[in-house]
């Protein structure tokens, strides 16, 4: 009996052993576009996580160019890495790379948006981080006793990603006041756009206390908007979403800022959570076809529990530990197809 | 080797040693550059680039250029995937795509040689109308390859064998051809008169006009080609496919020798061009060097490419 325990025992461990050496020796990402300050966080993520498997990680920037991405995916499959993990120039264009990586027995992983043929993707919920966002602003307006919400949404409609963080902010938002959407502009995304559409808008309108912007740049482009045509901040809520970089975190900390809430999505915890995706496709463990990433409603008061932030050297840290404790969604509440 | 060398002429030669120092170095450099696998895969991914120049030098070569040919890419692709989807037939998208590239050709044509526009002006415009049409008709979204034709698939993404892509093999076809027109048919000769000095041209009897045209025809009929190869590799008709495509082309181009001023150059002088910075590029990535050094390489290619053929013309006064 005593043998056959001691032969048990071996058998455990050798398994064991073995199940930890199959982990992916070297893993390929080809980013859309590396030179985002989002992008720059999620390979920090990537890296992180890598650098404390012992994975090599090799990284590629398509630059936005789906033909380079084509070719990038093609030299990763030459130089033979275990896995792949892609963040698509566009859905459609890494179609035919899907069906080579699967006709190869590549295993692929995708960040963002969904393709046709993918096998799996770990990407936030832009409906839900939405929500959280509009749920906090809605809960600071009640405190304030306030019963409307009068929206300036410095949005793109041109993605469906982004319709449905505004979408999830509004709906939020409605279930605390009277939501109103004043101005539903498009600020590309982009600073000087938002700052732009945004002058327009107050000029014909300033009559609005919350200003919602889809990404850090629109939201802070709101922001400047206000402050150019020299409207008081003692009412108004701004709230932006990413959590991209370190402009939100500069803005958020100053004393007397209206920038009261951001829908952080975490790109770092992103990159963590990809890798530990890709680790789990190349082992054979069952992985979902949406890994959800955490997203939060971060504020000055809780968000030194994600971030070290270092004002003056300008630099932040993330908390892994406390971003992976964060509840997520099994699937998102909306999709594009809800539209 | 004898025979490549014998074939090749002097500056086509210094081109050649240049591409095999190149290649020697990335041999050494990174473990994957020299494997089969790898060469074809950087013959199938520069076949676009090739089928593009080989038209861009027939064009600059007759004294004309073409910068419209990066949003032609993405233009012509779209009534090739939309008629595939709609139709089911990839013949019939093909045909229609090849259409409107020659369309595209005419117009340019007719405005530069017929209208006595600059054909820089002209293409430019174009560059601009092309992609902005292709902005309004898409929304700034793929249209996506609905029919999923294995045929289509395999036009930029399959190998013969196994082993060599057939966007490869269409190229090197395309390549052939066309140095034979150009160096062994009375209608190459004549492109070169034209491009060359286009009063002695005149004088001659030669029709410039129609010779212009036509070389403005054949420039966007073959980027139209590699407008299906490249549309065949993504698996749609991309809004934003061909972006900067013409600098790619010209940057090609005038590193193997074809000069800006017309008249001067060869073919395979471009397709050595062509194969330089594909494997430039094909190695900086399995070194992971950054995509945006390829960029800046590109850049110092075309400023020293052009600056001696700047030099050669200078001498030559």
């Amino acid at each position: 009996m005593k043998i056959v325990s001691w032969f048990l025992a071996a058998v455990i461990t050798l398994s064991l052993a073995f199940s930890v050496s199959a982990d992916p020796k070297r893993i390929g990402y080809i980013v859309n576009y590396g030179t985002h300050e989002w992008y720059q966080n999620v390979i920090f993520g990537l890296q992180s996580r890598a650098d404390e498997l012992g994975i090599e990680l090799e990284v590629m920037d398509a630059n936005l160019d789906i033909n380079k991405q084509t070719q990038q995916a093609e030299d990763f499959m030459t130089k033979g890495v275990d896995v792949l993990i892609m963040t698509p120039v566009n859905e459609e264009g890494v179609v035919p790379i899907l069906r080579k990586a699967k006709a190869e027995g590549m295993p692929t992983v995708l960040e963002g948006n969904p393709a046709k043929g993918m096998t799996t993707l770990f990407a936030i919920c832009d409906y839900d981080a939405g929500y959280k966002a509009g749920d906090a602003v809605g809960r600071i307006l009640v405190s304030r006793g306030e019963t409307e919400a009068r929206v300036m949404d410095v949005g793109l409609p041109l993605l469906s990603a982004t319709l449905l963080r505004s979408l999830g902010f509004m709906e939020a938002l409605a279930e605390h006041v009277n939501a109103v959407k004043v101005h539903e502009l498009d600020g590309s995304g982009m600073i000087d756009s938002s700052v732009e559409v945004a002058s327009a808008a107050l000029a014909a309108d300033s009559n609005i206390n919350v200003i919602y912007g889809i990404n850090d740049g629109s939201a802070l482009g709101g922001l400047q908007a206000w402050r150019a045509a020299g409207l008081p901040e003692d009412d108004l809520i701004v709230a932006g979403t990413g959590s991209e970089g370190l402009a939100f975190l500069n803005e958020m900390t100053k004393e007397g800022t209206p920038y009261l809430v951001e829908a952080a999505m975490f790109p770092e915890g992103v990159g963590y959570t990809g890798m530990n995706l890709a680790v789990d496709l190349f082992n054979g463990v069952d992985v979902p076809e949406h890994k959800v990433t955490p997203t939060l409603a971060l504020t000055v008061h809780n968000f030194a529990k994600y971030y070290d932030f270092d004002k003056a050297g300008q630099k932040r840290a993330i908390n892994f530990e406390n971003v992976a404790k964060i509840p997520t969604e099994s699937k998102c509440t909306k999709y594009s197809s809800d539209l | 080797m004898n025979n490549i060398l014998r074939y090749l002429r002097k500056g086509e030669l210094a081109l050649f040693v240049i591409f095999l120092i190149v290649f020697v170095v990335f041999s050494f450099s990174s473990e994957y550059f020299f494997t089969l696998r790898n060469i074809m895969n950087v013959s199938g991914q520069m076949s676009i680039i090739l089928i593009a120049a080989i038209g861009f030098s027939v064009l600059l070569i007759a004294g004309e250029v073409d910068i419209s040919i990066g949003s032609l890419l993405a233009f012509v692709s779209i009534p090739l995937i939309e008629t595939m989807n709609i139709t089911g037939s990839v013949p019939l998208g093909i045909i229609l795509c090849l259409v409107f590239g020659i369309l595209i050709g005419l117009i340019n044509g007719f405005f530069s040689v017929y209208l006595g526009v600059s054909s820089l002006i002209v293409t430019l415009g174009m560059l601009f109308i092309l992609r902005g049409a292709v902005y309004l008709y898409t929304g700034q979204r793929a249209i996506p390859d609905e029919l999923m034709s294995d045929f289509f698939f395999y036009i930029g993404n399959g190998k013969f064998m196994g082993t060599i892509p057939y966007a490869a093999i269409i190229g090197l076809v395309i390549l052939l051809v066309f140095i034979f027109v150009m160096r062994n048919t009375s209608y190459g000769r004549k492109l070169y008169a034209v491009g060359g000095n286009q009063e002695v041209a005149r004088l001659a009897g030669y029709n410039i006009k129609l010779l212009k045209l036509s070389a403005f025809v054949i420039c966007s009929f073959l980027s139209s080609i590699s407008a299906i190869i490249l549309a065949s590799r993504i698996g749609s008709a991309n809004h934003v496919a061909g972006d900067l495509f013409e600098f790619q082309v010209v940057a090609a181009v005038v590193l193997g020798g074809v000069s800006l001023a017309g008249g001067i150059g060869s073919l395979t002088g471009a397709a050595i061009g062509v194969l330089i910075l594909s494997v430039i590029s094909n190695g900086l990535g399995l070194l992971n060097i950054d995509t945006q050094w390829q960029l800046v390489v590109n850049g110092v290619i075309i400023i020293i490419a052009v600056g001696f053929d700047e030099l050669k013309r200078n001498r030559s006064l």
